[in-house]
């Protein structure tokens, strides 16, 4: 089990980019969503020991974080970067190669051998093993990244939004991967593609302006959205409480949804939200409570 | 297996760029064209033998610099931020820490290196094989790619890649390298400042100023042709390395650097940037007027912060920081041993507390020196000798010249109490009761150590300043930069694996008569410098000599001796000789094909060049009773061929200098130095008779010190002409172009290493003057002129007594040659023939191009008989001759035997024979 403890970060030149973050993993797959600059990629950063938090505490599978744990940490984890891309001049398979030694995989050559193939197999890359990988598409290169971050058996693998960019079908054939693989160890995925978290997290958390605000079921957070949620052919002028959430066509032409308590605005109608929309209601709504209670000791 | 893993991949992405493939392929090109360019183009041409050496000192020269900019290349080669971000996921995972992973790269790049800078080497032996001299010294190849190559590559490999890693660009990394050079100039002064004493951050072990003189020798050797050889220093000594004075001359100049690149390796590893650290925040303020800068700042400030956790990253950087402390107390110890020394040695010659000298009456009558060369250069002697006391007063005292790394382990004199004092290199004897007048007395000794003549580095107006001047100047230095560094100081130890050669002082004490005081150099060193002038009195006495050496050791004294066939580890043997100046010389020689009256010993891959010298040097040896009237015979000879000393900063030095090496003689030891031996010209017979017999004729006679070398040059030409070893035909000079400036020196004023003077231009006038005189005449006036003291003391005087035992005019001789510098070129002009009745009338002019009065003989062939005429042209003269003969005239010619000094070039060779048939 992972667990974060009040994490907080403050960068040098005072921005806050985390404010007491909780959060544990236990198994299967946990998607992390949250706006630009919510603090996701600084959160995985910490969970990865790649940044120091300015507060807080973690643990990995029993283990402290403390400076003789880290070693011992580090070999539980996998991790996929977000702005990944493999070693220049290395073909795919020398490149795990390297990874593998590296990470002092203790496994005979032979055993290495078929462990590395296995793997490009698995992240059907096979074919191209022996091409230089920085040669690869973006696709490609995400599958070699996975195969990276599994070549050394982690108990724990971290994935920063690795579909990004990536067509369809890339998309599918990843999310596909890392479901296979969320039913033997947990998975934390960062995305911003709220369809990928739909897809494959049975557990999902929010988090927004450092905070997070959410952590719980997808469905738990489409019921929180449920009933506030509404469609409305325009958008009347003037504030009448409305949180825009966005503008959408479907079958009766362009519409407006926006968030609305439990009342319906002026030519409002519930609708069912999906869990982007769900997401982006909860994150607005949020967004305002934040803004009132910080309004709120002045005006008393 | 992880660091092969490692060197593996570093090799596969050094391969996938561009940069190293090219800056790879440049290193080997050039490196391997150098052996090459020896094989191909200056072997055959050489003026030398080449040897191994030859072929490999070169490359070196190139390659130390090279190699520090191929490790350069590569360290900076994937380094860096940029290239770390590829592998940060690599490591993310991996349990090895940042020290483990930074230093590992290193061991890889190092590793990488490595082997491609021992191609160049390879590439050089292999065609040094080829040209038929295989290496002979496994330690010259080793050491130099050891401390020339390997540490070098490693140190800058380190050193460029954490600064790469510290600054995160390479661009960075030469900001910060170009701050900390000034910072540690900084360091230096205010070391030197505080502490009066300082450490300087040499590069000059990196090879750039070995670089330089490279690029400057080729660049002028290839400007001018004449002075090709002389300017890039083809002839290098095969001569053996000792790897201790290796390492003594390279590691003062090197460590603090060296340090420098261990501590630089250390810290970066804590510049990783694996985990970046948590550091305070600062707030600034939305309407604070440097937003913008502060922000900036700060976010530089997070990503220059070294990393989190460094647990192993503060051993890498305490490892490197102890590193740097150990050297720069290694470079301090040593600079306080040799600033001890020095003090030491300076008090010595400049206080006023001399010892008193020993009167010449005190001599020893016999002298037994028995001991042993054990490995490492350590001398173990027994020393016993008589005594006696020859002057009318009592001695109370004996004074003695040691070398100063020689300790006295006991010391007994029979029947007397004796108490000593030693400072430097001086030793006194109290004795109890004094050496009464008539008394001898039987001392023995027994010594020990090391003896060495350490060359101290100490700066001075000139380099041929006494020591007690530069160590005066040392002293009263204001500002740090005059600062000698004494440590490096070079101790010349005077048995290396190199050369033994072991002088007056470091066989034991020797008796002292002359004065310590300083004195005045000679007038004709014309330089500045006050010295302890060497022992001049020189009493003979009865040495017996038994010395072992070590396996591999050949020796020879300055007795002859050389090391017995029945005990090839012993030189032992027994002369009537003066002990202050008894030399025993060697090294790792072997002994080369010799004849009765010469031993020869050579370096292990010169016994073929041997002889090529011996038949020269047993001419003179067997022809020596007839080089002057009442010169003994010479006896046995024992020669060496003589490396030069070894300095591992100029691995040239001596052999590069050619013009410079002459012969040594000490007895019947003859040194001749290996750049002479390696000639493809055998030396010259004068040389070896100026050194050799010269001085037994000159000792009758106290000549003007400054013209001393004159003297000694024209005396010994004169007994090569005796012994019908010179020249038939020497009066006429031939030059180039560009050594005509040469030969137009006045005698007396030509430097003592001015070779053409010397060795071309002298014998020429010798040779003209036996032509004007005659040779039994003109020795005759000079023994005459050595035997009265009355006669004057120079050269003119010389040259006057010649005159006037002669009757043949020579005045403007020494007016254009000795003081002037002449030179003239003759030719003959306007020849033409008419018969006149039943006679022949030869008509024609005899032109004196060049300067100097030239008397010249002409001689007319004619179908009956040759017709001679001396002719006398000045400075540009033509001088007309008329010939009336009966006979059909043939040819004529101009000085047909040579035997009248002038220039010969080809356009005035053409017009000396002057066909007239037809």
């Amino acid at each position: 089990m992972i667990q974060l403890n009040r994490i907080s970060k403050t960068y040098a030149d005072g921005t806050q980019a985390l404010a007491g973050v909780d959060l544990e993993i236990r198994s299967g797959m946990l998607g992390l969503l949250g706006p630009n600059g919510a603090g996701k990629t600084t959160l995985l950063s910490i969970l990865v020991l790649a940044l120091e938090p300015s507060a807080g505490a973690r643990s990995y599978f029993g283990m402290a974080d403390t400076a003789k744990n880290r070693s011992s940490i580090r070999e539980t984890l996998g991790y996929l970067p977000q702005e990944f891309s493999p070693v220049t001049g290395l073909s795919g398979i020398q490149y795990l190669e390297l990874c593998a030694r590296v990470r002092k995989v203790p496994l005979s050559r032979k055993a290495l051998r078929r462990r590395l193939w296995a793997l490009l197999e698995a992240v059907e890359l096979a074919s191209a093993a022996r091409r230089p990988a920085d040669r690869y598409s973006g696709g490609m290169q995400r599958r070699l990244g996975l195969a990276q971050a599994l070549i050394h058996s982690p108990r724990f693998l971290v994935v920063d939004e690795p579909t990004a960019g990536l067509d369809p079908e890339e998309r599918i054939r990843f999310r596909n991967l890392i479901t296979d693989l969320a039913e033997e160890i947990p998975v934390l995925l960062s995305t911003h593609i709220v369809e990928d978290i739909e897809a494959t997290c049975p557990r999902l958390a929010v988090i927004a302006s450092g905070r997070l605000l959410f952590d719980g079921p997808p469905g738990a957070l489409m019921q929180r959205a449920h009933g506030s949620l509404w469609r409305v052919p325009r958008m009347p002028e003037g504030d009448h409480g409305l949180v825009y959430v966005g503008r959408r066509v479907d079958s009766r032409g362009i519409a407006h949804h926006v968030v609305h308590g439990t009342s319906p605005p002026v030519g409002g109608e519930a609708i069912r939200p999906t869990l982007e929309e769900a997401c982006s209601a909860f994150l607005a709504l949020e967004a305002e409570q934040s803004l009132d209670s910080e309004a709120s000791p002045e005006t008393s | 297996m992880l660091l092969l893993h490692l060197l593996r991949f570093e090799l596969i992405l050094q391969a996938a760029t561009l940069r190293a493939r090219f800056a790879t392929g440049v290193y080997l090109a050039l490196t391997c064209a150098v052996p090459s360019w020896t094989f191909i183009f200056l072997r055959p041409h050489a003026p030398v033998s080449l040897g191994a050496a030859s072929y490999w000192v070169p490359t070196l020269q190139l390659q130390q610099f090279a190699t520090v900019l191929l490790a350069v290349a590569l360290a900076g080669n994937r380094s860096g931020t940029s290239a770390f971000k590829e592998l940060w996921p690599v490591m993310s995972a991996s349990a090895m820490s940042n020290s483990g992973w930074l230093l590992r790269r290193w061991v890889a790049l190092v590793l990488l290196l490595l082997p491609v800078t021992v191609v160049p080497p390879v590439v050089a032996m292999v065609l040094a094989t080829a040209a038929g001299h295989p290496p002979q010294d496994p330690w010259l190849l080793v050491c130099t790619w050891c401390l020339r190559l390997a540490i070098p590559a490693a140190s800058m490999a380190a050193l460029w890649l954490g600064l790469v890693t510290i600054a995160g660009t390479e661009l960075g990394a030469a900001l910060v390298l170009m701050v900390a050079r000034g910072s540690l100039d900084q360091v230096s002064s205010g070391l030197y400042n505080h502490l009066g004493t300082t450490v300087r951050f040499y590069t000059e072990w990196l090879g750039f100023a070995s670089f330089q003189r490279w690029v400057y020798g080729l660049t002028q050797a290839l400007r001018s042709p004449s002075a090709f050889w002389h300017q890039y220093g083809t002839a290098v000594s095969d001569g053996p390395l000792d790897p201790r004075q290796a390492w003594e001359q390279w590691y003062p100049g090197a460590l603090a650097l060296l340090g420098i690149t261990v501590l630089v390796l250390g810290v970066a590893t804590a510049f990783v940037h694996r985990t970046r650290r948590d550091l305070g925040p600062s707030l600034v303020g939305e309407r604070h007027p440097l937003r913008t800068f502060a922000k900036t700042w700060h976010r530089l400030r997070e990503t220059y912060t070294p990393d989190a956790a460094p647990r192993w990253e503060l051993v890498a950087a305490g490892v490197g920081f102890t590193t740097l402390a150990l050297c720069l107390g290694l470079v301090l110890a040593r600079q306080q041993h040799y600033l001890g020394l020095a003090s030491e040695r300076f008090q010595e010659e400049t206080g006023q507390n001399h010892f008193e000298p020993v009167p010449p009456g005190v001599q020893a009558k016999d002298w037994a020196i028995t001991g042993e060369v054990l490995p490492g250069g350590r001398l173990d002697l027994q020393v016993v000798a008589t005594i006696s006391n020859g002057e009318a007063d009592p001695a109370p005292h004996l004074a003695f010249t040691v070398n100063p790394f020689l300790q006295l382990r006991g010391i007994e004199a029979i029947a007397r109490d004796i108490s000593i004092q030693r400072s430097w290199d001086r030793l006194k004897v109290e004795l109890d009761p004094p050496l009464g007048p008539g008394e001898s007395l039987e001392f023995r000794m027994a010594l020990t150590g090391r003896p060495q003549h350490p060359d101290f580095h100490v700066h001075g107006w000139y380099n041929s300043e006494s020591f007690a001047l530069k160590f005066k100047g040392f002293l009263g230095r204001n500002y740090p930069n005059l600062a000698s560094d004494l440590a490096l100081t070079k101790p010349r130890p005077a048995i290396s694996r190199r050369r033994v050669d072991l002088g007056p002082g470091d066989l034991g004490p020797v008796l002292r008569y002359t004065t310590w005081e300083l004195t005045p150099p000679p007038v004709e060193d014309l330089e500045p410098g006050w010295d302890v002038l060497p022992e001049s009195f020189h009493p003979a006495l009865d040495l017996r000599i038994d010395l072992r050496v070590p396996k591999g050791l050949q020796i020879a004294d300055s007795c002859g001796h050389t090391l017995s066939n029945d005990d090839p580890r012993r030189l032992q043997g027994s002369c009537r000789t003066a002990l202050s100046t008894f030399r025993i010389r060697g090294g790792r020689l072997v002994p080369a094909p010799s004849s009765d009256r010469v031993t020869m010993l050579t370096l292990p891959g010169h016994t073929h060049l041997a002889r090529h010298q011996t038949q020269t040097i047993g001419d003179v040896a067997r022809l020596s009773v007839h080089a002057w009237p009442g010169v003994e015979d010479v006896g046995a000879l024992a020669v060496l061929e003589w490396p030069p000393a070894a300095r591992f900063d100029d691995l040239r030095h001596g052999m590069h200098h050619w013009s410079w090496a002459t012969l040594e003689v000490h007895g019947q030891m003859v040194s001749i130095p290996e750049r002479l031996f390696v000639g493809r010209e055998p030396i010259s017979a004068s040389q070896l008779v100026g050194r050799l017999l010269i001085q037994r004729v000159l000792a009758t006679r106290t000549l003007e010190a400054s013209q001393g070398h004159v003297f000694r040059a024209f005396i010994g030409e004169l007994m090569v002409r005796r012994m019908g070893l010179g020249d038939p035909h020497p009066a006429t000079v031939a030059a180039r172009p560009w050594e005509i400036e040469s030969l137009s020196v006045p005698v007396l004023e030509a430097p003592r290493g001015m070779q053409l003077m010397w060795g071309t231009k002298l014998p020429a006038l010798v040779a003209d003057l036996e032509g004007r005189v005659g040779r039994d005449r003109l020795v005759e006036a000079v023994e005459r002129f050595l035997s009265n003291s009355e006669l004057g003391s120079d050269a003119r005087s010389l040259i006057g007594v010649i005159e006037a035992q002669s009757g043949v005019p020579l005045t403007r001789f020494y007016e254009d040659y000795f003081e002037r510098g002449s030179l003239p070129t003759l030719y003959l002009e306007d020849v033409g023939v008419e018969r006149v009745g039943d006679r022949w009338r030869v008509r024609g002019r005899l032109h004196n191009e060049g300067t100097g009065q030239s008397v010249c003989q002409i001689v007319l062939k004619s179908e009956l008989r040759e017709h001679p005429r001396t002719l006398t042209a000045d400075d540009g003269e033509s001088v007309g001759f008329e010939f009336d003969i009966e006979d059909r005239p043939l040819s004529l010619q101009l000085d047909p035997r040579r035997i009248c000094h002038r220039l010969v070039t080809p356009a005035s060779e053409k017009k000396e024979r002057i066909p007239l048939v037809g």
